[in-house]
């Protein structure tokens, strides 16, 4: 039985507190209960089908705890990691992040096949933010030097992308990017066969929008200087 | 130091020389077995002797020979016997007379003989002795051990054994030990004010692998465990309360088993109860910690509660589950007091529900494992889990 089915109510406060190298390991198998009247907080502590639905939410907001899944009225706020170095961080399965400060120098972060980045990243340097097959990034991307963000195969970036210097974006398939590009500099943006802007383009300088085969903006760019395109231009408003 | 025959034909008192002799069967006229003789009851003077006056002797021998005879003290000493008190047959009746016995006290030849009868005696054994008993032979008034005796109880059935009847104490002085060989003990106390079990400091109760010793009880007041500041490490101790109530101190046993004796009241007194073993339950009614009472229990091993219905009183102490075994926790639903876990080691399984004044584990002096085990553990106040526990997850 372990932790499923056991009920945990508890009518004063709930505290939770294991260690930096020895979480408190609360991941059980199947749901179990947190019932509680007070404050609850909760540190170090890795937590899975935890259902604390029937009072207090549980504060596990201080960047410590694992959300290892299925947790109900848990508040594990976002984490965030900064990743320099030559560090290679690589999410194989479906592995998620949900923050990321910032990448620089050669780091990578690659996902591979499903992993989901929902929060800010920002790389410099010679750094690699790599999706594969289904990955998302639903934040903020801030690409300079010459970081590269790529998506292959249907990856979608939801959130704003700001490209500078030599950065570039890199989509495969159909690769789509729902948000707002904004390239300066030498940077690139890149669709290869079906991909698609879906909306606002914003390029300066010697930036460079491509489409390859069937690629397709459908929302409304700004050009400025040397723009090159694929071999077609959608319905929306194309300035040059 | 001589040996003296009883040679009365009829019943006869202990004083009078005419009954004694110094050879089997001879004449009487010898003088009265005093301090260092051997008294000698056998085939040849099977009259009831009578101890009239308070007797001091090295040995008392009850040979085959004296049949159904009988021992009978009116003079209520105190009676003194240095060495061995041996009943091969005949049989005594102790009345309230009152004994120092230096050596070993056999009654099992009683039960063919004239029986025995000590309910309203008090036997005091002052040195290293072998209670040899044998079945319904084995009943006695109040017995206790001299500072440093060392008592072996055996029996010759499985259900017989030390048994103080009704109102009686045991006492267990200092470093004194009452050792359970074989067969069951147990005391009755009663409605009377000193009855009960004494051990004092240095004082042992211990026992064979198997066995086991009953502590009844029929009044909070006087019936109970009276004095524990020695050790009680009998395999088995059962308290049983009707009414009855139990001493702060260290419990050694394997098991100590609480028993409900109709719908049965137990009180604590305040202070600190310490289980090293398991503590078990019958099922029934109980009404535990009757006066609510402050107490600390701690338990080291398992806690079974069964009873059918409980009514756990509270006062403002604390459990604590410690030591370093393995512990499967099952309150039974109860409500009580603070939980705290201080284990050195071994992991807390909760096997039954509970609801608890606050909980906590993981503190600075705990390094227990937790098992949830699916249970619902409730806290009126405060669930808290520090660095230093583990919960197993799955």
């Amino acid at each position: 039985m372990a932790l499923a089915g056991s009920i945990i109510t508890v009518g004063g406060d709930l505290s939770l507190t294991g260690e930096s190298d020895d979480l408190l390991n609360l991941a059980a198998s199947d749901t179990w209960y947190l019932n509680v009247t007070g404050t609850a907080t909760a540190s170090y502590c890795d937590v899975a089908y935890c259902d604390a639905s029937g009072g207090t939410q549980i504060d596990a907001s201080d960047g410590t705890n694992i959300d290892s899944g299925n947790n109900i009225n848990w508040d594990f706020g976002v984490a965030t990691a900064d990743i320099s170095g030559s560090t290679a961080i690589v999410f194989d399965a479906s592995g998620n992040l949900s923050g990321i400060g910032s990448v620089a120098g050669s780091t990578g972060v690659t996902f591979t096949p499903h992993g989901n980045l929902t929060a800010i990243a920002n790389l410099s340097g010679q750094s690699r933010l790599a999706f594969t097959t289904d990955g998302q990034l639903s934040g903020l991307a801030a690409l300079s030097g010459t970081s590269d963000l790529a998506f292959s195969a249907t990856a979608k970036p939801s959130g704003i992308v700001q490209l500078s210097a030599d950065a570039s974006i890199t989509f495969g398939t159909a690769g789509r990017l729902s948000g707002t590009a904004n390239l300066s500099g030498q940077s690139q943006l890149v669709f290869s066969t079906t991909g698609k802007l879906s909306r606002t383009a914003s390029l300066l300088g010697s930036t460079a929008l491509r489409f390859a085969s069937a690629g397709r903006l459908s929302g409304h760019a700004h050009l400025f200087s040397r723009r090159q395109f694929g071999p077609r231009i959608g319905t929306r408003q194309v300035q040059v | 130091m001589a040996n003296r025959y009883w040679v009365a034909s009829t019943a006869g008192n202990w004083s009078d020389t005419a009954n004694w002799s110094a050879t089997s069967g001879g004449s009487g006229g010898a003088s009265v077995p005093g301090p260092g003789d051997t008294a000698y009851f056998d085939g040849n003077g099977l009259g009831n002797c009578t101890l009239d006056v308070a007797i001091n002797v090295s040995s008392l021998r009850i040979g085959s020979g004296y049949g159904t005879s009988v021992l009978t003290a009116t003079h209520n000493g105190p009676h003194a016997v240095s060495g061995d008190m041996i009943f091969d047959r005949g049989g005594a009746n102790l009345l309230t007379s009152t004994w120092t016995i230096g050596g070993d006290l056999k009654t099992a030849g009683a039960r063919y003989g004239g029986g025995w009868a000590a309910d309203s005696s008090t036997i005091t054994f002052t040195g290293t002795s072998l209670l040899l008993l044998d079945y319904n032979v084995n009943l006695f008034g109040n017995v206790e051990l001299a500072p440093g005796a060392y008592v072996t109880v055996d029996t010759l059935w499985h259900r017989s054994g030390i048994w103080l009847t009704e109102n009686k104490w045991l006492k267990i002085r200092k470093n004194a030990t009452l050792y359970i060989k074989h067969g069951e003990s147990q005391i009755d106390t009663g409605t009377i004010a000193g009855t009960g079990l004494y051990i004092e400091p240095g004082g042992a109760l211990s026992g064979a692998a198997d066995k086991q010793f009953t502590v009844h009880m029929y009044h909070l007041q006087y019936g109970g465990i009276q004095q524990m500041d020695g050790t009680i490490d009998i395999p088995k101790l059962i308290w049983r309360p009707y009414r009855g109530y139990v001493v702060p101190a260290r419990y050694d046993s394997a098991t100590v088993q609480l028993w409900a004796w109709g719908s049965a009241r137990l009180n604590l007194e305040p202070g600190d109860y310490v289980f090293t073993g398991d503590f078990t339950t019958s099922d029934g009614t109980m009404d535990f910690n009757y006066y609510s009472n402050d107490v600390n229990l701690e338990f080291r091993g398992d806690v079974r509660i069964n009873f059918t219905t409980l009514t756990w009183r509270k006062g403002a102490g604390t459990i604590t589950l410690s030591g370093a075994n393995d512990q499967d926790i099952d309150f039974n639903g109860a409500a009580v007091e603070d939980i705290v876990v201080e284990k050195t080691a071994g992991t807390v399984t909760f096997t039954g529900p509970v609801t608890t004044d606050s909980f906590e584990a993981g503190g600075a002096s705990d390094d227990s494992v937790l098992d949830f085990n699916g249970q619902e553990i409730k806290t009126v106040g405060d669930f808290t889990l520090g660095p230093n526990t583990q919960v197993v997850a799955v």
